[in-house]
């Protein structure tokens, strides 16, 4: 036995094969290509399948903050003749 | 003393110190936080703090002392594993001084030894066989302890007893091996080291190659360094001096001692005696993959846990305890709770307050306590 094999009986992370440095930027280079467009696709096929229903869903918001307003509006103007006015009045 | 004295020369100090704030004068770097430089060994950290290295230092140069002291990352449970043998009454229980020490959660070596424990205290695992063949009555079980430096002289005195047929001996194995754990560290998100003085001792045995991973895949340069003072400031220097011309390799400043190659003889030894551990747990850092070894199946009757029963159980450290950070360099030393307080060397909690290598007894044994508290009311103030 030499110590080189020693070595490896030691520390086994280190004698583990190597990559090829450019063909580990290659296939780091397609992962990210590969999940860029996964993702531009995923976005696109969501938007067209699910137009319809984000349209509505974003009429409803603004119909609910529609009838909010129209809420605080009824609101502040039934306050107008509240005891503190009259009491300030007299 | 040759090879002592001039490695102890403070006006070559002075030039080196020189050389070395020239080099930081002229190096472009982040001036926002201290270059960080750890020093993986037990033993550096203990010379740093004998002689003052750290305090001739530029303020702009941190030290972080890294895990390389055996006893200060040795879990509790395994100290309770080896006081648990020491009390079988057959049992002649050999141990380096510094382990005695270390806290188990019901007692020390010392303490069982107290409480009528034969612990016994050796200079060598070949001192632990002598009582065996001086005892053949009784059973004597070393405390094997340390990195790729010890691991060798036990595993020539396992074939030694295999030799001369002595089955009264065996080692409760404790080697750790100190490569894995530097890329742990090395993975550890706490941490920005810019580079490290590598262990001499454990290069003389193992050589420089099993270190290239460090500068090759994380770009981190690394000069293998003894320990006399001279040797860590011109270790500091060859490191400054990578990072400005932007290299990362490993250099070897202790060329007097560790050869390129290693030692093929006692790494030899070590492949004939042991197997890797899947997993070891180190005090503070956890556990970490094939960064133990027990002892081969060939050599199984010379193996304490094999022939012992031994609880091998996993005990927490004390809560006040912050080895685990000042392990990893995330705190100084007196910046732990309990340090300098309820953890002296007299009585210590954490194992690095046991061992003269480790980092909190260094602190504390060569004015750490004094500056901690300096240093602490003047970012007060």
């Amino acid at each position: 036995m030499t110590g080189n094999s020693a070595l490896e009986g030691l520390y086994p992370f280190l004698h583990d094969k190597e990559q090829d440095p450019a063909a580990r930027d290659a296939g780091l280079l397609h992962s990210i290509e590969a999940k860029a467009r996964e993702s531009r696709e995923a976005n696109a096929r969501f938007f067209a399948q699910q137009a319809g229903v984000l349209i509505d869903a974003a009429k409803a918001h603004a119909a609910a903050y529609h009838i909010l307003w129209d809420l605080v509006h009824t609101l502040l103007a039934d306050n107008r003749g509240s005891a503190i006015s009259k009491d300030v009045a007299a | 003393m040759r090879y002592v004295d001039e490695f102890r020369d403070r006006a070559k100090a002075d030039v080196l110190i020189k050389a070395i704030e020239q080099l930081l004068a002229r190096m472009k770097r982040d001036e926002t936080r201290p270059l960080q430089i750890m020093e993986v060994c037990g033993g550096h950290t203990h010379s740093i703090f004998r002689y003052g290295v750290e305090g001739m230092l530029p303020k702009s140069i941190e030290l972080v002392h890294g895990p390389g002291c055996p006893v200060c990352v040795l879990p509790m449970g395994r100290v309770d594993d080896g006081v648990a043998i020491a009390e079988r009454p057959e049992v002649i229980f050999a141990t380096f001084g510094d382990a005695m020490r270390v806290p188990g959660s019901r007692k020390s070596l010392l303490q069982a030894k107290a409480d009528g424990c034969d612990v016994r205290m050796v200079y060598s695992p070949m001192d632990a066989l002598a009582l065996a063949r001086r005892n053949p009555e009784r059973e004597v079980v070393f405390f094997g302890i340390g990195f790729e430096t010890t691991m060798p002289s036990t595993a020539l005195t396992v074939l030694q007893a295999e030799r001369e047929g002595i089955e009264n001996f065996s080692i409760f194995c404790n080697h750790i091996t100190i490569v894995p754990t530097i890329k742990a560290i090395l993975d550890s998100p706490d941490l920005r080291l810019d580079g490290f003085l590598g262990p001499g001792h454990v290069s003389m045995v193992i050589g420089d190659a099993p270190y290239e991973f460090i500068a090759r895949y994380y770009k981190r340069p690394m000069v293998i360094a003894g320990f006399e003072p001279l040797d860590i400031l011109q270790s500091i220097w060859m490191l400054l001096k990578q990072i400005d011309e932007g290299r990362c390799e490993i250099e070897n400043q202790y060329t007097r001692v560790a050869a390129r190659e290693g030692n093929s003889i006692a790494l030899q030894a070590v492949a004939r005696v042991y197997e890797l551990r899947e997993f070891f747990e180190w005090r503070g850092l956890g556990s970490i993959d094939h960064s133990g070894v027990k002892i081969r199946d060939a050599y199984g009757r010379f193996d304490a846990e094999r022939k012992f029963a031994v609880p091998n159980a996993r005990i927490a450290d004390p809560k006040s305890c912050q080895c685990g950070e000042v392990l990893k360099g995330v705190i100084k030393p007196w910046q732990c709770k309990v340090f300098g307080r309820a953890c002296t060397p007299e009585t210590p909690l954490g194992a690095l307050m046991v061992s003269s290598e480790g980092a909190c007894a260094a602190y504390y044994q060569y004015g750490g306590v004094k500056r901690g508290r300096d240093e602490a009311e003047a970012s007060v103030a």
